[in-house]
């Protein structure tokens, strides 16, 4: 199964924290996905207890180790860990918690992950919790990108408040957009407007379904108008993020583009998987010129230790950063923060 | 007694000079000056968080950031100096013209910060003639109580300190280095000498040694450094906003640090500017983006740069319209990627980051996969 040993990719995003585990071939084998709760690092050592825990039960070698008996082992010794990339707003945070050897911005995660189900890929449409990216490949590499930048309208936050405001469970709002007949038009632009708007169409009385229906068509004019403004989106599309689980923005990209759109049955590990598989590129081009390639993990046995954070700000000069500081079992592991070197230091190499 | 007026001002009176706007532009040349004819002078510090956050409390609140920032230098300044000077730019060249927040920034600044010294200014507008820049220094000069001869003396000077700024900064030189050295330059001179040392320009010129420039590769091209397998980036914009990393939230130093090589528009020369700028069919109105549009002109014909990240100051009238130009010809007449990045006082730095890393990234891996 993963005999050759495995690569661990860590997204830390603003909403949910996500661990996935691959195999040398690339192929998934554990992953975890969980809300972030404000606590990046305590969720973070939950998921990676949570793919240990995956991994001893589907490690029948592990489970045989001498002396535990029929008892899964809790940590999976014998399997070789090789590499650890971290991604998403907390990157830098999780590098230094789980040991990463590569420390990547979402857009090339998302990117080198798609690719890699769909090679031919010319566009992906990616919405998250809180932000919202659209990138451009042509021949395998990214081109052009946009991330949102003033307003977090059309992610998934928003469809989330607005599913609970029309009280609804976020699945059941997917299922119900998908039997609208006639979606409403409601007014995009900005969230606060769109809700304005969504009461006003439930005061004249139209269906809960083209309300729904609606909005998805609202958050997907918004995302196009903003984000690919003046870009050409060409199939095939991929759509990743976590609410790539909605079928009714499913169903309004694709009236809007005009095309099927591909959504990848790990969606929502899209940026996870990305960046195990920049930990195993980052790997296989050291050994490929010749270097050894020692990972930076600090084992699994992590989700023990204790963990604190804190944060100060700098008197050296006028600019008063704030220096953030890890401490792993009392040790500091990093630091960071500042406009200059002063405090730096990182755990984690590359970016 | 006017407003502008300084005469009662002594030898050896402090002037201050806030680090903001044209000071990115015209520094040594009125720091030269000014001590030239016998007074002071005392910049204030790079800009930082408080700065910043004072300016945007006093400021208009449409104003940009760097504006907002102009503010917090001037109150910075206010308690130690005996006068401010804050020179009005109508034009610098004819047919253009600087934005309405450039023209009125003297009298903004008089009327919106409370407890100002003095503040004297002078006029620079190259659509009339008999305003130029050495018109403005003896202008300048009359109001401080100087004579008209020792204006002239002392213009000769900064006249060779700006020269020496611009030829560094054409060489790649960081605003410190370029505006150091000019400085410099104009201190060993002795006081009111006629003749300046010739300006030392363009030490990095590498010369015809170049395997990897075609012969025909001339100016700009041939004052960069080889690539060396690093990306090289074009950065695009005004000067106050690429060289203030206070207000462009260290975008320059990030993009150092990402070990790309970095091309600004300061580094083309005029002869170069006017050169792009003719090619279009209808000259930039705007005095500081004719430069910005002519580098991203420049970058994207001669294929200079591997990408260009324009920075562009939020609600930045004249921005809008020549981003929008540079974006669309870069897209439609070349492959190279470009990246505006969009400042204002609430950016989020983590925001920033991510975007200028994807960027790197971007073409890091653009450049790899079209060399194997």
């Amino acid at each position: 199964m993963a005999a050759d040993g495995i690569y661990i990719g860590v997204d830390v995003g603003s909403v949910t924290t996500k661990v996935a585990v691959i195999g040398a071939e690339g192929d998934i084998l554990a992953s975890a996905c969980l809300d972030t709760m404000g606590q990046p690092a305590r969720q973070l050592m939950t998921g990676l207890a949570e793919v240990r825990d995956q991994l001893a039960a589907r490690e029948p070698d592990a489970s045989r180790t001498p002396g535990s008996g029929s008892v899964p082992v809790a940590c999976p010794e014998a399997v070789a860990v090789l590499g650890v990339g971290t991604t998403g707003s907390g990157r830098t945070l999780a590098a230094a918690l789980v040991g990463g050897d590569v420390v990547k911005n979402e857009i090339t995660a998302h990117a080198v992950a798609a690719l890699r189900l769909i090679p031919d890929a010319r566009t992906i449409l990616e919405i998250g919790g809180q932000d919202s990216k659209v990138i451009l490949l042509r021949d395998g590499v990214v081109v052009d990108f946009a991330m949102n930048t003033v307003c977090a309208a059309g992610t998934g936050s928003f469809l989330d408040r607005q599913a609970s405001r029309l009280g609804l469970d976020i699945r059941e709002f997917s299922r119900l957009a998908a039997r609208s007949t006639h979606p409403v038009r409601i007014a995009g632009r900005c969230t606060v407007f769109a809700e304005t708007d969504m009461v006003h169409k439930q005061q004249v009385g139209h269906p809960v379904e083209d309300i729904v229906a609606g909005l998805c068509r609202a958050l997907v004019r918004n995302y196009l108008n903003n984000l690919a403004k003046g870009k050409d989106l060409e199939p095939p599309y991929v759509f990743q993020g976590g609410v790539a689980a909605n079928a009714g923005i499913v169903a309004a990209f694709e009236e809007a583009l005009g095309g099927p759109v591909f959504v990848p049955e790990h969606h929502a590990l899209m940026g996870a998987c990305g960046a195990a598989l920049l930990a195993k590129e980052a790997r296989e081009a050291a050994e490929a010129e010749g270097r050894t390639f020692t990972t930076r993990f600090r084992g699994f046995g992590l989700s023990d230790l204790d963990y604190r954070t804190r944060a100060f700000d700098c008197r050296g000069c006028t600019n008063e950063c704030e220096i953030v500081e890890v401490f792993l079992d009392g040790l500091l592991v990093a630091r960071w923060g500042g406009r200059c070197e002063r405090w730096e230091r990182s755990t984690a190499a590359g970016r | 007694m006017s407003l502008a007026d300084g005469s009662d001002l002594r030898e050896g009176s402090t002037i201050g000079l806030p680090r903001g706007l044209h000071h990115y532009d015209l520094y040594p040349f009125w720091r030269t000056f000014l001590e030239d004819i016998g007074f002071r002078v005392v910049v204030s510090p790079p800009t930082c968080r408080r700065l910043v956050e004072q300016g945007c409390a006093a400021a208009a609140d449409e104003a940009c950031l760097p504006v907002k920032t102009f503010y917090g230098h001037v109150m910075d300044l206010r308690w130690n100096v005996e006068a401010v000077f804050v020179p009005r730019l109508v034009s610098l060249r004819p047919g253009t013209y600087t934005c309405p927040k450039m023209l009125g920034l003297p009298d903004m600044v008089r009327q919106n910060v409370r407890g100002m010294p003095r503040v004297v200014t002078a006029d620079f507008d190259e659509t009339r003639p008999g305003r130029g820049l050495l018109e403005a220094g003896v202008f300048l000069a009359r109001r401080l109580g100087r004579s008209r001869a020792l204006a002239k003396r002392a213009l000769a000077k900064a006249c060779g300190a700006l020269r020496a700024f611009r030829g560094s900064l054409e060489a790649g030189a960081s605003f410190d280095e370029a505006a150091g050295e000019a400085i410099r330059l104009g201190q060993a001179t002795p006081r009111g000498a006629n003749r300046p040392r010739p300006a030392q320009a363009a030490p990095m010129d590498p010369g015809t040694d170049r395997p990897d420039l075609s012969p025909e590769a001339k100016g700009c091209a041939r004052r960069l450094p080889p690539r060396n397998g690093k990306v090289r980036v074009g950065v695009i914009g005004h000067s106050y906003n690429i060289f203030d990393a206070g207000v462009s939230l260290g975008l320059m130093e990030k993009l150092s640090r990402l070990e790309c090589h970095l091309v600004t528009s300061e580094m083309l020369t005029e002869e170069e500017v006017q050169a792009e700028s003719s090619r279009l069919p209808k000259e930039i109105f705007w005095s500081a983006g004719r430069r910005v549009l002519a580098s991203a002109t420049k970058f994207r014909r001669e294929g200079l740069v591997d990408g260009v990240v324009h920075v562009v100051s939020f609600g930045c009238g004249p921005d809008s319209m020549v981003g929008e130009i540079a974006e669309r010809e870069t897209r439609r007449y070349s492959d190279i990627p470009y990246l505006a990045v969009t400042i204002d006082e609430h950016t989020a730095e983590a925001g920033l980051v991510t975007r200028l890393e994807a960027f790197v990234d971007m073409l890091e891996r653009r450049r790899r996969r079209t060399r194997t």
